[in-house]
């Protein structure tokens, strides 16, 4: 009996540590990180998954350990405790101070991604229209405003340009939905009757897939789109191409 | 208060098999009631895991035998309609009807009056009235799979407008309406129930029966009934105002100018609504009510660990103290459900570091869970397996939760599996673990006869490794950044070479579904030709087992004055290993 | 795995159960605090009540700062004499709790029937406002000020038509020599409570604005 309890604890624990360690060789992980804030959210996601190992390590020894001595079958009783108080203190200090630790460590990325004096001003912006199922996106045009008749809209493909950061309101057209890119770490519920910014900086030309990540109904699971981030130039070249695009065929796709 | 000279069976013959059974007020048939109604709506709430599973094995293929019941319309597939209406269901099922009426339900109208040592629970009448109103609302709940456009759909959590407005969602219409009344309505069942709990605990307790004497079953289940009754108020509230939103066309949770399926909702609000109203709250009842999940657990585990260790609870003061910060603590925690909801910075710093601050009192608890054990004489009866496995998987739950609290890395992690995966370890690996333990340990006084302890332990081992094989990989599923919520996760390239990972997944929890029928037939085996019991089969020293098994109507059948704490177990405690709160006369 | 290979204490399943001490009649003790269990039963449901309340009046708090425009066409003189009529309603609930701890039982009864009466007009007078309201056009779809009132109100309103019930009832039968008065003393607590509520309604509903 005592060695299977004993050892159901530590085979857990050492399952849970090896497929752990095995996850990121089979892709079972992060994506790849692509842009500038992944790297310290990583960092952080690491640096928590570290802590928590060696509190898990720690806990689940002492209780196999305990469990196996415990359970061996002896005569004489138990010693009555009722408690330490310097134990109490001891590990209430120390762990306060990891959490705290922790705690800590988070604030200046959560700056980097909420504070307003972090947002990017002038630079790329783009707006996203969320609506069940399916993603809208508006560029200024010639103009260089965003919101006028000279706007251009794309759909389901996000055009923006690499290595700079850029800058979207995010607005929803009828319910609750969000903004989510694995790949950018970056995840932004996009609630109807607010625009809400959101900024980051992709760091390579590349596809990224967009992922709407709030429950929307029954087409959630389907509302899919993509992120393409090409170099400045390209970029440049793509708008033009696209306000010339919308003058030769006066294309009016208000909503 | 009538003589206790007869068992509640024996109670049969005078009184009758329905006065005895249904319409009895006594808080041991009460809280069996409660029992059975809860333990129905987890195996209900399972059945609709396992179609969820299939699904996300097997996006849209007929589902073998079940499918030409359930969905003939489809073509026995399930639809993206009824998948979000089953994880909804499922999760409501769960949380409101199973887990929560089993601890503060069953549990605390059992056991609250036999460990202070009370013929009845305050309002005996009133106990029964909640149970009566708690089936009503389980019905109301579960007609709503025969409505027109079917079950709710927009999640347990029902967040507006997709939950308010009919036109966003099938089950936004009808199903959502049964859905909120049955919300409201288990409500006023639950604040009766923490009612009762409350006045017990603080004017039934016997001579000698000091507060810091009360076994950590009675203060888990008592602060939990304080969180009701402090946060579940606010809940009804925001529901009367969905319902409002839904009966009388007020727009408390829809803006302005929306466009849903090609039609503005006929709320013509002069000033639009706040979705993210809902939100707070939804959740400042619903984090409190994730602790009241688990706090009574954490009572029960601790008296299971106790007894079983033959070693009073290390730091008796302190686990106390830790209850009552969760609780407290747990009142201002709730912004953690939304940091993506566009919260402001300060408010998530905020509500991180409050969050962080409530995994201390935890891993003080894990640590005193820990050190109750260490160097004690374990014996590992069947509930003190389930009570080892409480903690082991308790801590791999709540170590994911500050991966959660941790604001930069929830940003990528919010409804992604990683959330499932952390809230199944507690609840099914925590809770329902503790719940299996807490009957093996019950049991006896429930019925007289002990379940069987092969059958537990074999059940107990099988659940442990199963359960690990379900939730585990779903971290890996949330950090590889598959959503939940979703009816197919293979739409996304991303998300492809996660199939693998998610059949696994599913063939686990078939495993584990299967092997939980163990515990149902150990029940009904038990029930007819288990062992019969005397007063105290476990030696324990709390008050419950001072009481015949099972105790008669007014429970006790001499009058208790208690002369020491509740955990007096070792060396120096006595002739025996264990002393008897209650006076030997 | 035999029976259940234990250490140090082997459990004692088949422990005869000791007889059973027949005729005993167990006794619900009192661990304080000094007040009838029910009265503080009632306390507790009140605390909790009060926060089904607070969360409106936070839905209220929240819903008018988003909001742009909060007009509440509502006739502050008639909000008046609504705080008057439970004003007199507590007043006389509380003479007549009053009579009753001191045994005058039929004036304390004829007092709580005033009382329920007063707050009968209460709910009547709202009724009849509701109407006046609903006809001028200020519906719940109106505006969100317009259902932050009738929402708020409503609540209100079924709080103070249970306790002119649970009055009526309770202080009836408390006039019956031998009665309990208990539940009477109770109606009026709760009475008292629901009245409370009202001077923050009229505060934010018709003051304020
Ligand atoms: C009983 C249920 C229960 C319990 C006890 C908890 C406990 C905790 N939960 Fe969990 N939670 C849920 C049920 C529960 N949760 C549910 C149902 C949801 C999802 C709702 C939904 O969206 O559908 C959720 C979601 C949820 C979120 C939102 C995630 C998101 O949607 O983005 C967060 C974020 O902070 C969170 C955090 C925590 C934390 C920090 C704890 C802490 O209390 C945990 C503390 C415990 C420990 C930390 C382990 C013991 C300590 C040690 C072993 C010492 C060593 C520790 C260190 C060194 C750090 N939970
Ligand atoms: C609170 C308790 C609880 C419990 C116990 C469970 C149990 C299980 N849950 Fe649950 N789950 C939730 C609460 C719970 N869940 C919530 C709140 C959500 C979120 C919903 C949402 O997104 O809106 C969710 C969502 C959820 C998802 C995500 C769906 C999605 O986002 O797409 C999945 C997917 O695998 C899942 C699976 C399971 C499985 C396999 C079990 C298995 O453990 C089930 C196995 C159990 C049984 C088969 C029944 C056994 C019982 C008996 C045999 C009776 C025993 C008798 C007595 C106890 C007396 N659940
Ligand atoms: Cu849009 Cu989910
Ligand atoms: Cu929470």
């Amino acid at each position: 009996m005592r060695h299977l309890a004993a050892a159901a604890i530590v085979l857990l624990s050492a399952a849970v540590i090896v497929f752990f360690a095995l996850s990121p060789g089979q892709g079972w992980w992060l994506p790849p990180a692509a842009s500038t804030i992944a790297q310290p959210i990583d960092a952080l996601f690491d640096g928590i998954l570290i802590t928590a190992t060696v509190g898990f390590v720690v806990v689940m020894a002492l209780l196999a350990w305990a469990v196996w001595r415990g359970a061996r079958p002896r005569a004489d009783r138990a010693r009555t405790v009722h408690g330490h108080l310097g134990l109490e203190l001891g590990w209430t200090a120390a762990i306060g101070a990891v959490l705290v630790t922790v705690a800590l460590a988070q604030l200046p990325t959560w700056a980097a991604l909420r504070d307003p004096a972090a947002m990017p001003a002038g630079g790329a912006t783009a707006t996203v229209l969320a609506q069940q199922f399916a993603w809208r996106f508006g560029h200024a045009g010639d103009d260089g405003v965003l919101g006028t008749a000279d706007d251009i809209e794309t759909a389901s493909e996000l055009v923006l340009p690499a290595g700079e950061p850029v800058l979207l309101t995010l607005r929803s057209r009828d319910v609750i939905h969000s903004f989510f890119v694995p790949a950018l770490r970056v995840k932004q519920d996009v609630v109807p009757g607010r625009a809400i910014p959101l900024w980051f900086t992709i760091k390579e030309p590349g596809t990224y897939e967009l992922v709407c990540a709030e429950l929307c109904g029954l087409g959630h699971h389907a509302m899919a789109g993509r992120v393409r981030a090409l170099s400045r130039d390209e970029y440049d070249a793509w708008l033009a191409l696209q306000s010339r695009a919308r003058l030769s065929t006066g294309s009016e796709d208000r909503r | 208060m009538s003589p206790t000279t007869h068992s509640a069976a024996g109670a049969a013959h005078q009184r009758g098999w329905l006065r005895t059974w249904v319409f009895s007020t006594d808080h041991k048939v009460v809280g069996i009631q409660y029992l059975v109604a809860s333990a129905s709506m987890l195996l209900f709430g399972g059945l609709l895991a396992m179609a969820m599973r299939w699904q996300l094995a097997w996006p849209w293929t007929e589902m073998p035998i079940l499918g030409k019941l359930l969905f003939p319309a489809t073509g026995r597939v399930i639809s993206p309609a009824f998948y979000t209406s089953l994880f909804t269901m499922h999760g409501t099922a769960m949380v409101f009807f199973a887990i929560l009426p089993l601890l503060t339900g069953a549990f605390g109208n059992f056991l609250i009056p036999l460990l202070v040592g009370a013929p009845d629970m305050a309002f005996p009448r009133l106990n029964a009235a909640s149970f009566w109103i708690l089936l009503l609302a389980m019905g109301l709940f579960l007609a709503g799979f025969f409505v027109e456009g079917g079950a709710a759909s927009a999640g347990w959590t029902s967040y507006p407008p997709l939950a308010t407005l009919p036109s966003a969602a099938p089950g936004s219409g009808a199903g959502q309406t049964l859905w909120l009344l049955a919300i409201v309505v288990s409500g006023v069942a639950s604040i009766l129930n923490a009612l009762n709990a409350v006045v017990t605990v603080v004017k039934m307790r016997v001579p000698g029966l000091t507060w810091m004497r009360l076994p950590l079953t009675v203060w888990g289940l008592f602060v939990a009934a304080v969180l009701q009754l402090a946060a579940l108020p606010v809940l009804t509230a925001g529901g009367v105002l969905q319902l409002a939103d839904r009966w009388i066309g007020s727009a408390f949770y829809t803006p302005m100018g929306l466009m849903v399926n090609q039609f503005a909702p006929d709320t013509a609000g002069a000033t639009g609504g706040v979705p993210l109203l809902w939100q707070h709250l939804f959740w400042f009842y619903s984090h409190p009510a994730v602790y009241v999940m688990v706090l009574p657990a954490m009572g029960m585990v601790s008296d299971i660990l106790s007894v079983n260790a033959r070693k009073p609870v290390f730091g008796y003061r302190p686990m106390v103290w830790a209850i009552a910060a969760i609780a407290g603590l747990g009142l201002i925690v709730w912004g953690h459900h939304m940091f993506t909801s566009g919260m402001g910075l300060e408010i998530g710093r905020a509500f991180m570091i409050s969050t962080m601050m409530i995994a201390l009192p935890s891993a003080v608890k894990t640590f005193n869970w820990v050190a109750t054990i260490w160097g004690g004489r374990i014996r590992l009866t069947a509930a003190m397996c389930f009570a080892l496995g409480f903690v082991a998987l308790f801590v791999i739950g709540g170590l994911s939760g500050i991966w959660l609290a941790a604001t930069p890395v929830d940003v990528y992690l919010h409804d992604t599996m990683l959330v499932v995966a952390h809230f199944h370890y507690i609840v099914f690996g925590g809770t329902v673990m503790a719940v299996f333990g807490a009957l093996h340990h019950w049991f006896p006084k429930m019925t007289g006869r002990a379940l069987s302890e092969t059958l537990g332990r074999v059940h107990c081992f099988g659940t442990f490794v199963a359960l690990n094989c379900v939730f585990l990989p779903m971290h890996q599923l949330g950090i590889a950044g598959m959503i939940r919520r979703t009816a197919d996760p293979n739409v996304y390239a991303l998300y492809q070479h996660l199939e693998p990972l998610n059949r696994f997944v599913t063939w686990s929890a078939f495993a584990l579904g299967a092997w939980q029928l163990l515990f149902l037939v150990n029940v009904v085996w038990s029930l007819r030709s288990g062992i019969r019991v005397g007063r105290n089969p476990w030696q324990a020293s709390t008050l419950e087992w001072e009481a015949p098994s099972p105790p008669g109507h007014g429970n006790f059948d001499r009058d208790l004055v208690v002369e020491c704490g509740p955990y007096e177990y070792g060396d120096a405690v006595g002739t025996n290993d264990w002393r008897p709160q209650a006076k030997r006369t | 795995m035999a029976a259940v290979p234990l250490p140090s204490v082997p459990i004692p399943f088949e422990a005869a159960a000791d007889a059973l001490r027949p005729g005993f009649t167990p006794r619900a003790w009192d661990s304080g605090p000094p007040v009838a269990t029910a009265r503080f039963g009632l306390w507790v449901f009140l605390a909790s009540e009060a926060f089904f309340f607070a969360g409106l009046l936070a839905a209220y708090i929240v819903l008018r700062g988003a909001a742009g425009t909060w007009s509440l066409p509502l006739d502050r003189g008639l909000g008046v004499v609504f705080t008057a009529l439970l004003a007199a309603c507590s007043l006389a609930a509380g003479l007549g709790a009053r009579c009753l701890t001191t045994g005058a039982r039929a004036a304390g009864s004829r007092w709580i029937l005033v009382a329920a009466a007063f707050g009968a007009a209460f709910v009547a007078l709202q009724v009849h406002e509701w109407q006046h309201l609903l006809q001028s056009g200020f519906t719940p779809r109106a505006s969100l000020a317009a259902a932050c009132f009738y929402v708020l109100t409503g609540a209100h309103g079924l709080h103070v038509l249970a306790g002119v019930v649970w009055l009526a009832v309770a202080g009836f039968a408390a006039r019956r020599e031998g009665a309990r008065t208990l539940p009477a003393e109770l109606a009026v607590l709760y009475q008292h409570f629901v009245d409370a509520v009202w001077v923050v309604l009229f505060l934010i509903l018709y003051l304020l604005p």
